[in-house]
């Protein structure tokens, strides 16, 4: 076979003594789709950024064209031909598609000043070729979000591309616009071009790629030509490795408990199907899906009141007018997905982070000693096994597990009935994920009602007495017992969406 | 000493978030003194019991604003309207009544007022705090006017002048008035959850609201505080200068903003404090007088006022980097 236009060559990456990517070898050819397959943590967009020069290796080297390719910045890639489409668009609402596809490489008159004839030619002439019917000056805020992909192609393909690299590029289109968008992949495909595809859809990479790479953990477990594998085999490079001993045991009797949360027919945002759950006593239940099926959305309608219809009540009591306070008061807590956003105070202290939620605990009359906030810091500190020379020095100044660690103490103060965790591990190290998981249990064994947010498959399996399959803004399964493995997961979660084709009633 | 150290390890960690505030604090007394020293070698007029003593009287009402205007800062906000409630308060109540008490409590209901709507329009309508009250600021000017015709008048009564400019023991009333706000508003800040969970809602307005905090409630409480500050600032200012103008505290919205600036609040929120507040006040006004006394000119003071907002605010950016 000829030389390929871009491969990985024995690559390593580490971030400190974290290893991310082991040995990799991979490798695109012209007139070949190659997908790039894994699971959220394998490793795949940090492949991408060692291909485009974004990081640098800390071991092996990217080829390109058959010579080793030391890129330490993402322009020089770009001017050898490797062009990339992000899943977020880089495109800018206020200005026209063809002042987009050329930001920063106008065509200038002979006085420097932008060429608009040239621009909007160049422009329309590149859309021409791609078979992309679009008109060049028109704005791209009036566009389809469909159509700004389309003018993200158009950009990364201005100059003469010999790769493009598509992550996740059907995670935001219709059926009928990712359609659109396979015909224009084939047509580069057939021009010669090299594509790399990132995408969770099964499907799609069986419709249009030539070629399999998966990724697992760091490691390429399995490559070769599409036609050599199936669904199941895909699936099991990419999810078979061994749950070891970082999860405890599970409830042997889960939903034996009383229904601690009852959820009917709640409607999180319009034009969404209801949504119907409950949460026992003693049990995990985790609530898994792809990113953006709707997952933290449902979490934060319950928490958070932000819904627009439906019952939802705790321990049988209604809750009618929900919102963050009163949520804490009728004993429902939640870790929020981001830490930084809307979990910690970053500029105040370890000891007034812990005590955040019920500042007043254990003081009299609303007044706070002096040293109160400390020692109680001091007591919580101790207990859940954070470590910080002094609870008096800023949050910041602790890595992410201590400061993991240092939120969930501050919702058990509270004695809630039902906790949410969305994404109780993002940022963590395993050592310290395996001291969370073994909280959790312990805190289900204890008789409290825990729902389970997570997007490491890994972990609501290891994790979960029972399963809530997201896709689309509705809970599409519940997976239960032995049922609940990645492999059935991710078949629901990343299925081709057949709701608008009518659901069983 | 506080009983946080019976907890602490034998050697003082210098990097709790208490120690870097406490650091800052004595900056600010090092800088008066340094300012008081350097003005005392070179004019035998300013280290007299009186020139203190005017001085302090002069910080009062500056005093009063500031404590108001950084409650609102550590909340995330702005006040430019203090100064037109300074005269706003003094001009009606004042013309509406000429008992003393009465005269109080009617400024005080007032400036609550204003700053409720302030705070119901930043924590209610989502309007900048800077539009908000840029807002009220010339409204209330309008009605100021309007009222008074553009020539406010009437007597004061004998009591109100003497709370302005009278002693007790030798102490100005107006100075036993601010020692009392800034202790209530000292122990407020500290020690009474309220006024932590209005830090917590300066460090950040999305992690308190996920923790439960009352945050709007907690906005418009920042804004009526400073509200009524003002008003009684203003009162206090009339009173001492002796005569109702529709102008009484002009400038003061932005010497309070310097003034908390200087004194450690962060416009990025949940950062502020009253002793370091009322300090950077004194400098502010020392300066004033310095200049005075030393015959210099008045220009001189704002090139000096203007640097040491910028000097403040490189030094905690610094600390806040560390």
């Amino acid at each position: 076979m000829a030389q390929p236009y871009l491969a990985a060559r024995g690559l390593n990456k580490s971030f400190g003594p974290n290893e991310v990517l082991k040995g990799i070898e991979f490798e695109v050819h012209g007139g070949h789709a190659v997908a790039l397959c894994g699971e959220n943590g394998a490793g795949k967009s940090t492949l991408i950024k060692l291909l485009t020069g974004l990081y640098t290796p800390t071991g092996g080297h990217v080829e390109f064209e058959g010579q080793p390719a030391r890129w330490t910045d993402p322009r020089q890639s770009l001017a050898a031909g490797i062009a990339v489409v992000h899943q977020e668009f880089s495109v800018l609402g206020a200005l026209s598609i063809a002042e987009n596809i050329y930001l920063g490489a106008e065509p200038r008159t002979r006085l420097g000043l932008i060429d608009r004839k040239a621009l909007t030619a160049d422009a329309q002439a590149l859309l021409d070729e791609l078979g992309i019917t679009l008109d060049p000056n028109a704005l791209v805020e009036t566009l389809s979000v469909a159509d700004k992909q389309m003018v993200e192609i158009a950009k990364a393909l201005r100059s003469e591309a010999k790769v493009l690299i598509l992550d996740e590029p059907t995670a935001v289109l219709s059926q009928n616009e990712t359609r659109h968008l396979f015909r224009i992949i084939n047509d580069l495909r057939a021009k010669g071009l090299g594509l790399v595809y990132v995408s969770h859809r099964l499907d799609e990479i069986f419709e249009i790629c030539t070629d399999i790479t998966v990724i697992k953990d760091g490691v390429v477990t399995s490559k070769g030509p599409t036609a050599d594998y199936t669904h199941d085999s895909v699936v099991a490079a990419m999810v078979g490795r061994e749950l070891g001993d970082l999860f405890p045991a599970k409830a042997a009797t889960p939903t034996a408990g009383e229904a601690v949360l009852e959820v009917r027919d709640l409607v999180v945002a319009s034009g969404l199907p209801p949504a119907t759950l409950q949460v026992h006593a003693g049990e995990i239940v985790g609530l898994a899906g792809l990113v953006g099926s709707g997952r933290t959305e449902l979490a934060r309608a319950l928490y958070a009141g932000e819904a627009v219809s439906g019952d939802v009540s705790l321990m049988g009591e209604p809750m009618p007018h929900r919102d963050p306070a009163g949520s804490i008061e009728a004993g429902m807590l939640m870790l929020t997905e981001s830490r930084k956003d809307d979990g910690l105070f970053l500029n105040s202290s370890v000891a007034r982070n812990f005590s955040a939620t019920t500042p007043g605990l254990g003081a009299h009359h609303n007044a706070i000693p002096p040293g109160h906030e400390e020692r109680r810091a001091s007591v919580l500190k101790e207990r859940r096994g954070v470590v910080v020379d002094h609870v008096g020095l800023p949050i910041s100044a602790l890595s992410g597990g201590n400061q993991q660690k240092v939120l969930v103490a501050r919702l058990l103060e509270n004695r809630p009935k039902l906790l949410i965790l969305d994404e109780p591990t993002r940022g963590v190290d395993v050592g310290a994920k395996a001291d969370i998981y073994k909280a959790l249990r312990q805190l289900a064994d204890d008789g409290m009602a825990l729902l389970v947010i997570s997007s490491e498959l890994i972990e609501i399996v290891g994790l979960a007495d029972r399963v809530l399959v997201m896709r689309d803004g509705e809970i599409a399964k519940e997976l239960r017992g032995e049922d609940i493995t990645e492999a059935a997961i991710i078949t629901v979660a990343a299925a081709e969406t057949a709701s608008h084709h009518g659901v069983a009633a | 000493m506080t009983a946080t150290d019976t907890n602490a390890p034998a050697t003082p960690n210098r990097n709790t978030v208490r120690a870097t505030e406490r650091r800052e604090l004595l900056l600010l007394v090092g800088f008066l003194v340094v300012i008081w020293a350097v003005t005392t070698a070179l004019s035998p007029r300013f280290l007299t019991p009186a020139n203190l003593k005017d001085i302090l009287i002069q910080a009062a009402p500056l005093g009063f604003v500031v404590i108001g205007q950084m409650i609102v800062i550590i909340v995330r906000g702005l006040d430019l309207s203090v100064a037109s409630i300074m005269a706003t308060v003094a001009v009606l109540s004042t013309s509406l009544i000429d008992v003393t008490p009465v005269i109080f409590a009617v400024g005080l209901l007032l400036g609550a007022l204003i700053g409720a709507l302030n705070g119901y329009l930043v924590a209610y309508r989502k309007v900048t705090p800077f539009l908000a009250t840029l807002a009220t600021m010339i409204v209330l000017q309008g009605i100021r006017f309007a009222y008074t015709k553009g020539a406010p008048g009437g007597a004061l009564p004998e009591t109100f002048r003497w709370l302005a400019t009278g002693d007790i023991f030798g102490i100005p009333v107006a100075l036993i008035a601010l020692a009392i706000v800034a202790f209530a508003a000292h122990w407020m800040l500290e020690r009474s959850v309220f006024g932590r969970l209005l830090k917590l809602y300066g460090d950040s307005p999305d992690a308190a609201y996920m923790t439960g905090a009352p945050t709007r409630l907690l906005v418009v409480m920042a804004f009526v505080i400073s509200g009524v500050m003002a008003a009684i600032a203003g009162l206090f200012l009339v009173g001492y200068v002796g005569i109702v103008d529709n102008w009484t505290g002009r400038g003061y919205e932005l010497d309070s903003i310097a003034a908390a600036v200087i004194g450690g609040a962060a416009l990025s929120g949940g950062k502020g404090s009253v002793p370091g507040s009322l300090l950077a006040a004194l400098i502010l006004v020392s300066l004033f007088n310095i200049v005075v006394i030393l015959g210099l000119s008045i220009e001189l003071q704002l090139v000096i006022k203007g640097t040491l907002i910028i000097l403040a605010a490189a030094v905690y950016m610094k600390r806040s980097q560390n």
